[in-house]
């Protein structure tokens, strides 16, 4: 087993402390708009086509120009650009501080300064490319941490059998390593891509006004 | 490919157009910019019909855009486009209203915008996506908007609406239609009435990152959409309001006008 794999394990822990645990990906909203629990699966499909993709795209692009040196203002930027809800950019920026002490501490380096307000995968990226996890294995861990994170939140929204929803999980992981794969060969800003999910976008906003409420977002 | 720019020009605007699926006739000009009517060359949109609209607005120019009919995508075996290709100058303005755009059943087709905002340029765009006729379910439309300023990117977003993607819950499920504002170079704020809501349908507005404010209505029917369209009319008035016209009236939004003589005469063509 390489060391990216164990790597893969260790981020991809939900006991790793990064502040996952806040997170729905969108759930609650979705649930109080009238998504029932027999369509997380269709759910967590919308996700890795559109938000998902964004988000390991942009990780992947961060680490490549973080491993050239160059400047991950423009990637944060790109990303920005693909999220207009500002509920979601304020939250990747929130979970983006929270990946920035995992990195300072378990691979400190120097970090810009701007880096407090870049959003999580621009962080991931950065912390990808400082820990040595390859392209292919740091789109798995976006891909499998948001389909992780929905069906832990599901759990405690609607309880039910934790087993049916890892067996969702495991049944999306093909698509999640065919994403990866898609994505890990990305360089630039540019070819991060900008699917969007209406809905999602709309409940990210709602939620955002929400006072009683389980998760952040 | 139908190209319009617009530059200002002592006494009247310099305005230059080239017709192409689409014909350009020009409503009103003055000494800084033309709002000018978009005619479809026959029937629109057909089976591998690409439609491709140039657009330059010079330095310190406004251009209006306004449509005369709404679109049909009809159904084909070949994918249909519909692409507009925009450059916005310092101190320029570009407002384009679209009237509603259907995609038919067993229709295939894409919208893409691309947009090059400099200096202190805006643009307003408003486009309506109704998928499916009367009875219909609707065929497949991928929306692209690609935005940019002189710093970086402003906007992004590719909307795949094709059928198995759309009814995915977070995506549009069971709804069927779109109303999307979208004002970029600067943050104009929602439109009273807002309300955040919890349900499927709605209007929403986001604020972007950087100069930019999009306001989207998504719902079952655009006779539900209350908000798209004021909100579009006092956007617009922001957008033009410094620049000095003659001719100040709104061009459609708050009644329907009959419209002009001479393009009620090509329409009956």
């Amino acid at each position: 087993m390489s060391t990216s794999s164990l790597l893969l394990a260790l981020l991809g822990d939900a006991r790793l402390p990064s502040g996952g645990h806040t997170q729905s990906a969108g759930l609650e909203p979705a649930l109080r708009a009238g998504t029932t629990p027999a369509e997380v699966p269709a759910y967590l499909r919308a996700r890795l086509r559109t938000v998902t993709r964004v988000e390991a795209g942009t990780a992947v692009v961060a680490r490549a120009v973080a491993a050239e040196g160059g400047d991950l203002d423009a990637v944060e930027a790109a990303w920005a650009a693909r999220t207009p809800s500002p509920a979601l950019r304020a939250n990747g920026r929130r979970l983006g501080r929270g990946y920035l002490r995992v990195l300072q501490t378990l691979w400190p380096g120097p970090t810009d300064d701007r880096a407090r307000h870049w959003a999580r995968p621009v962080v991931l990226g950065l912390l990808a490319h400082r820990a040595d996890l390859c392209p292919v294995d740091l789109a798995r861990l976006v891909g499998y941490d948001d389909a992780q994170t929905v069906t832990a939140a599901l759990l405690k929204l609607e309880p039910g059998d934790p087993l049916q929803a890892t067996a969702w999980v495991r049944d999306l992981l093909p698509d999640i390593d065919r994403m990866a794969r898609q994505l890990a060969p990305l360089r630039t800003p540019d070819e991060i891509p900008s699917g969007g999910a209406p809905l999602i976008e709309r409940w990210a906003q709602t939620h955002d006004t929400t006072t009683e409420r389980l998760f952040s977002a | 490919m139908t190209h319009i720019s617009v530059a200002p020009g002592p006494g009247r605007c310099y305005l230059r157009t080239q017709d192409g699926r689409l014909s350009v006739r020009a409503l009103h000009r003055d000494p800084h910019g033309a709002r000018v009517g978009l005619i479809a060359n026959g029937a629109l949109l057909l089976s591998g019909d690409r439609v491709h609209v140039e657009i330059d607005v010079a330095d310190g120019a406004w251009l209006e855009v306004v449509e005369s009919t709404g679109t049909v995508a009809y159904r084909g075996e070949q994918p249909s486009s519909w692409t507009v290709d925009a450059t916005v100058g310092d101190g320029a303005a570009l407002s384009w209203g679209s009237l509603p755009f259907v995609v038919s059943d067993n229709a295939t087709t894409h919208r893409g915008t691309r947009l090059r905002l400099h200096g202190t340029g805006r643009a307003l765009l408003q486009e309506k996506i109704v998928l499916g006729r009367a009875g219909q379910f609707g065929g497949d439309i991928a929306m692209s908007l690609d935005a940019v300023d002189d710093s970086g990117p402003l906007q992004r977003e590719h909307l795949d609406l094709s059928q198995p993607a759309r009814v995915l819950p977070g995506i549009l499920g069971r709804l069927r239609a779109l109303d999307t504002v979208t004002a970029l170079g600067w943050t104009p704020q929602p439109p009273e009435g807002l309300v955040a809501g919890l349900s499927g349908a709605g209007e929403t507005w986001f604020p972007l990152d950087r100069s930019g404010s999009v306001f989207r209505w998504i719902g079952g029917g655009l006779f539900q959409d209350t908000l798209g369209d004021p909100t579009f009319t006092a956007w617009r008035a922001e957008l033009l309001a410094k620049y000095p016209r003659r001719d100040a009236t709104p061009p459609r939004r708050a009644a329907p006008q009959p419209p002009a003589p001479t393009l009620a005469t090509r329409f009956g063509g």
